[in-house]
């Protein structure tokens, strides 16, 4: 009896250790092209970056695009992708689990996400920071501006620590900020005059100015607080894949530069420019050197544009989210913005 | 008519000053109460918001042409709610109930398990999560009262662990275990999602039926030993039966619980019928309609939860006549 149980825990334990051994894995690009479909971790509930849109029913936004981008450029379709949809919480697990082979999720480049966590972040895509936004019609038009009056922000968010940061550093000693429960409140203060500011990040400031009545009520300022740098993720360790993807990213941004767009797009591989020729892949390519098609950029560009036409598909004019790129670092290097590729020659 | 009704007024409302004046306040401002709320209702409210996003609710992100078998997943259900609820053999009912249930999983499967959303994720994981957990709740209740030593610590273990952490831990635990265990094999959210929730409430059914076999008297077994009949048959025909008829109406309350619960999988990136609500509101323009989507909401929780202590009414009702 008593040998038949020791027996019994021997194997039960044995069958544990076994399936926790470690497999080695190939680069996930393997996975991805073997698997045919790009399994990309997003969000679902951030108007204007990764949202699924309840009167459609389908998820739209930046992140979302990037998404399609990277389908069609390892793929040769945008819509070879099945969205993972994540939370804060297990963005990076759902990533470095191989449950997703990317993620774009919104998420700010920190130290300890690379050092503590094992992913790998791909270039910056946007660049969000705090901001503020004041009615049009009091002027205002910098914080210094705001002497005497009440800055408004929402209780124990990153933002009211900025806050008091910036008054520390820029010894501001006679604007009051008042803390609400939650946005709409602050927002609503604004509205009735009992703030003569909101402050919370510029992508939400955007979105609430948005959807307000009359837009042009309200202005956001130039001026921020803090940097909240987004970018992509890859699990940490696994060059063939993440070099492919962050020339993913840069090669969007290297379109916007030249000016290639999808509607252009056949035109342009008529240029006479060596490089151009290559970039989309008709006389050589680059591709090749990355395991995936000659044509990744050109697939790519026809399926979602270059990054100022994504930019403005969720948060370009037109959208109720828009956010204004010209002087701001989202716009391309070339306008004095930081989204830069390095060559492509 | 009016007569009766004038002489329960005045039994049950007008018995004397006190009780006279503490209906009319009571009576007023619940009527006051009633106005304010209906007015809302029916004029001030906008429900296009819900109307627009009604299919986001009911369905999430399944193909809209592919919409005919939600219809015939929720004919299914309704045939297997009434195949138990009807007092005809039992068996018969509980084999329909496996049937029109797991067919009504077949038919929602092939658009993608991580397509599903909104009230069908919530009805279903309900389904197959009480569905399931029932055969592993009477094994561990069995092996919990077993006289085998080591199978009784390891099932009282489980079952302990199980009681004693958040459901929430497990599911999250389970979703982040499974593709590390398996790394080839591809399992979807959902369907981890559901073995996390079965695995939690396998316990607590396990806790109901062993205390339906605490019910049974111990003559029952003692008399089919002498009649010579193995352990197996003692314990699945004379045993399990009456323990199981005990516990019936506690395990259909446990469906509500199963019900009440499937929101927290919100924390795997699924998205059930709260979490639609909660989607829909964040974007700002809709922000001013949170009472709408809320009320909304309640409503539909009311009735499927109500609608579920009804069956077990219903159940226990059944019980009593049987047992009479």
């Amino acid at each position: 009896m008593r040998l038949r149980s020791t027996i019994g825990y021997f194997c039960t334990a044995l069958a544990f250790g076994l399936a926790a051994a470690p497999t080695a894995r190939a680069s996930v690009l393997d996975d991805v092209k073997q698997r045919g479909v790009l399994n990309c971790a997003t969000g679902d509930a951030i108007p204007g970056f990764s949202y699924l849109n309840p009167k459609t029913s389908k998820m739209e936004g930046l992140d979302v695009d990037l998404c399609r981008a990277t389908a069609a450029a390892v793929l040769g379709d945008p819509d070879k992708v099945h969205f993972v949809i994540v939370t804060g919480k297990s963005r990076f697990n759902t990533v470095t689990t191989g449950q997703a082979d990317v993620g774009f999720f919104s998420t700010t480049v920190y130290p300890v996400r690379e050092s503590a966590i094992a992913v790998d972040f791909l270039p910056i895509n946007f660049y969000d920071a705090g901001g503020f936004m004041v009615k049009a019609s009091t002027g205002v038009e910098t914080v210094k501006d705001l002497a005497g009056g009440t800055i408004c922000t929402t209780q124990g968010t990153a933002t009211e620590v900025a806050l008091a940061n910036l008054f520390k550093s820029q010894n501001i000693t006679d604007i009051k900020v008042l803390t609400f429960d939650s946005a709409d409140k602050v927002f609503a203060a604004l509205g009735s005059g009992r703030c003569n500011a909101m402050a919370t990040d510029k992508t939400a400031l955007a979105s609430w100015r948005g959807s307000s009545p009359k837009p042009d009520d309200y202005i956001i300022l130039r001026e921020g607080t803090g940097k909240s740098p987004f970018a992509g993720f890859v699990v940490a360790n696994d060059s063939k894949w993440r070099n492919l993807l962050r020339w993913t990213v840069f090669g969007l941004f290297q379109a916007e530069e030249w000016g290639i767009t999808t509607a252009n797009l056949d035109e342009m591989k008529k240029s006479p420019d060596p490089v151009i020729r290559k970039f989309l892949g008709v006389e050589g390519g680059m591709g090749e050197d990355f395991h995936v098609s000659n044509s990744f950029m050109a697939d790519m560009i026809k399926a979602v544009g270059n990054y100022g036409e994504m930019y403005d598909r969720s948060l370009g004019p037109k959208t109720p989210y828009y956010i204004d790129r010209t002087g701001t670092p989202n716009a391309s290097w070339v306008n004095g913005g930081l989204l830069y590729s390095p060559p492509w020659e | 008519m009016i007569a009766t009704l004038h002489s329960w007024a005045r039994r049950n409302l007008f018995a004397n000053l006190i009780d006279s004046i503490l209906s009319i306040l009571i009576v007023t401002a619940l009527g006051w109460l009633l106005t304010v709320f209906l007015r809302w209702v029916i004029w001030d409210a906008y429900w296009q918001r819900i109307y627009e996003s009604l299919r986001l609710f009911l369905v999430g992100q399944f193909p809209a042409d592919q919409t005919w078998r939600a219809w015939v997943a929720l004919a299914l259900l309704c045939t297997a709610v009434g195949a138990v609820l009807l007092p005809w053999s039992r068996r018969l009912g509980v084999a329909i109930w496996l049937i029109a249930c797991g067919a009504a999983v077949f038919v929602l499967v092939p658009p993608g398990l991580d397509r599903w959303g909104g009230l069908l994720l919530s009805i279903m994981l309900t389904v197959v999560v009480s569905t399931a957990s029932l055969p592993l709740g009477i094994l561990l209740a069995f092996g919990r009262s077993s006289r085998n030593p080591s199978l009784r610590a390891c099932c009282t273990g489980y079952i302990e662990v199980m009681r004693s952490v958040p459901l929430i831990l497990v599911v999250y635990w389970i979703w982040i275990t499974v593709p590390l265990f398996m790394p080839e094999v591809s399992i979807s959210s959902l369907a981890r999602g559901m073995i996390g929730y079965t695995v939690f409430n396998a316990a607590y059914v396990a806790e109901y039926v062993r205390s339906g076999l605490q019910a049974v008297p111990r003559g029952q077994r003692e008399a089919a030993r002498s009649l010579g009949m193995s352990n197996w048959t003692i314990s699945t025909e004379i045993v399990l039966p009456q323990a199981l008829r005990v516990v019936q109406p506690a395990l259909v309350g446990n469906v509500l619980d199963v019900f009440n619960g499937a929101t927290l999988v919100f924390i795997i990136g699924l998205m059930d019928f709260l979490r639609a609500g909660q989607l829909i509101l964040v974007d700002p323009a809709a922000s001013s309609q949170t009472n709408e989507v809320y009320l909304f909401m309640f409503a539909v929780y009311f009735v499927i939860g109500s609608a579920i202590t009804f069956g077990s009414r219903r159940m226990e009702a059944h019980m009593h006549r049987s047992t009479r």
